[in-house]
């Protein structure tokens, strides 16, 4: 292991034409699988502001290693019981089919952060009311693994946008769901 | 041109979303296996208007339609068996006491002191009984019994509610989750978004596995560690320090 890492160290740092991005854009979780309205209706789209960096690592003239780190704000709307934030790890390679097209691939972390407020709620409960337990003041965080699709366009070579869609659980039926982020980035070289 | 960019992201957003879930007690025990199954009592439910297998056949599906989906969670709820056990006269409490051992025993009776009035269609509970985890729902069998009127999906949708807190569930005030009070006439197809969060929060996907391991029965998880899992005991991120290194170090060169 440790070798591995100081391997893949060694690599990156020697890398001359590494550069990196920075961004932001909206995140939007779970599509379709959640209900919002007394209807029957599922989520297609919901506001969450996410932030971003990531690095390129060029290693051919088409490919490049991309990996990222975004964060995600999960915000609600009123009185809760918990908040949520996610982190994202991206682990994907670019392939460029042109010079303002790339394709992205790869695999990813979503680590979905809930913190719990403590306290009580008084609910109604059957024909009368009871009072319930908000969960309590720590965190609790579920790790998942994603697969990465996505595309780049760059409008100018500092100026990009992406559209990047993240299967959680793709490997069961039951469970499988579709996150995705659009979002704008400007690279510093 | 950047700014203004960013700045319309993150501060433009129109947001509708309730975060309430809550739970039955303030750190309710949980499940020690990665899967639970769900029994049914010997019970004769004549009451309700269905029999007791085409009950069993509705909480498998309501399993696989509503807590079964939740990307972010572990746990892993299975259609168990048929078992020699009577509810009668047992309220929900003393009916999880009866269950085996991480399992949910679903029952009919016309016990419960909130079945006379026969708008309260069912009831559920977990606890800690000898040492392990047992949860419990009980439907109204009663005369009064509304159970009889409901469709095929309210009743999917109740027992998904009743399952909610014989997994340590209290009540959401998000109208549009499956934990809300009352299923009222509105539609539940799906679990809301804190429906969702209740459930990770409770069996958050363990940081070795990462959400691939599946859920293993053979696989028993200590819950008082799991909440308390780094995020640096992951092997995934490990790959990431290097880079964050010559990220770093970069302009010193
Ligand atoms: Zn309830």
């Amino acid at each position: 292991m440790k070798q591995t890492l100081i391997f893949c160290f060694l690599i990156l740092f020697f890398q001359k034409s590494v550069f990196s991005f920075v961004g932001a854009g909206i995140y939007v979780p779970s599509v379709g699988s959640w209900q919002i309205d007394q209807a029957g209706g599922s989520n297609a789209f919901q506001f969450n502001s996410y932030l971003f960096t990531h690095h390129h690592f060029p290693l051919s003239a088409e490919h490049a290693f991309r990996p990222g780190l975004g964060y995600v704000f999960n915000r609600n709307t009123y009185n809760t019981s918990y908040t949520k934030n996610s982190i994202l790890l991206r682990y994907e390679m670019s392939y460029f089919f042109d010079e303002n097209l790339a394709f992205l691939y790869g695999l990813g972390n979503i680590i979905t952060e809930i913190r719990g407020k403590g306290g009580l709620q008084r609910l109604q409960n059957g024909n009368s009311y009871s009072y319930f337990y908000n969960p309590a003041v720590d965190t609790v965080r579920s790790y998942n693994t994603t697969l990465n699709l996505g595309v780049e366009y760059f409008f100018v070579e500092t100026l990009a946008a992406e559209l990047s869609l993240y299967i959680l659980e793709f490997l069961s039926k039951e469970r499988r769901a579709f996150s995705y982020s659009l979002s704008v980035h400007y690279n510093f070289r | 041109m950047k700014r203004q960019i960013i700045f319309f992201f993150l501060f433009s957003f129109v947001n509708q979303k309730i975060f309430s879930f809550t739970l039955l007690s303030p750190n309710p025990p949980r499940y020690t296996t990665g899967e639970v199954y769900v029994d049914f009592t010997n019970d004769s439910c004549s009451q309700t208007g269905f029999s007791p297998q085409y009950l069993f056949n509705l909480m498998e599906e309501s399993i696989n339609q509503f807590w079964n989906k939740v990307s972010s969670a572990r746990l892993l709820l299975l259609k168990g068996d048929f078992v020699d056990v009577s509810s009668a006269g047992l309220d929900p409490s003393s009916l999880a006491a009866e269950a085996r051992g991480n399992r949910i025993l679903v029952g009919c009776n016309d016990a419960v002191a909130a079945f006379a009035s026969g708008g309260v269609v069912a009831v559920g509970t977990m606890g800690q009984f000898d040492g392990e985890t047992k949860g419990s729902i009980i439907i109204n069998d009663h005369a009064n019994s509304e159970f009889s009127t409901l469709s095929d999906d309210k009743i999917r949708a109740l027992l998904a509610h009743e399952l909610g807190h014989a997994l340590g569930l209290g009540h959401s005030e998000n109208v549009s989750a499956l934990m809300y009070y009352s299923l009222g006439s509105k539609i539940q197809e799906k679990m809301s978004q804190d429906d969702y969060d209740a459930l990770t929060y409770l069996y958050p996907h363990n940081p070795r596995l990462m959400g691939l391991g599946g859920s293993c029965g053979t696989i028993s998880f200590d819950h008082s560690k799991e909440g308390e899992a780094k995020w640096y005991q992951s092997y995934f991120l490990l790959a990431l320090l290097p880079l964050l290194m010559a990220l770093l170090l970069r302009p010193l060169f």
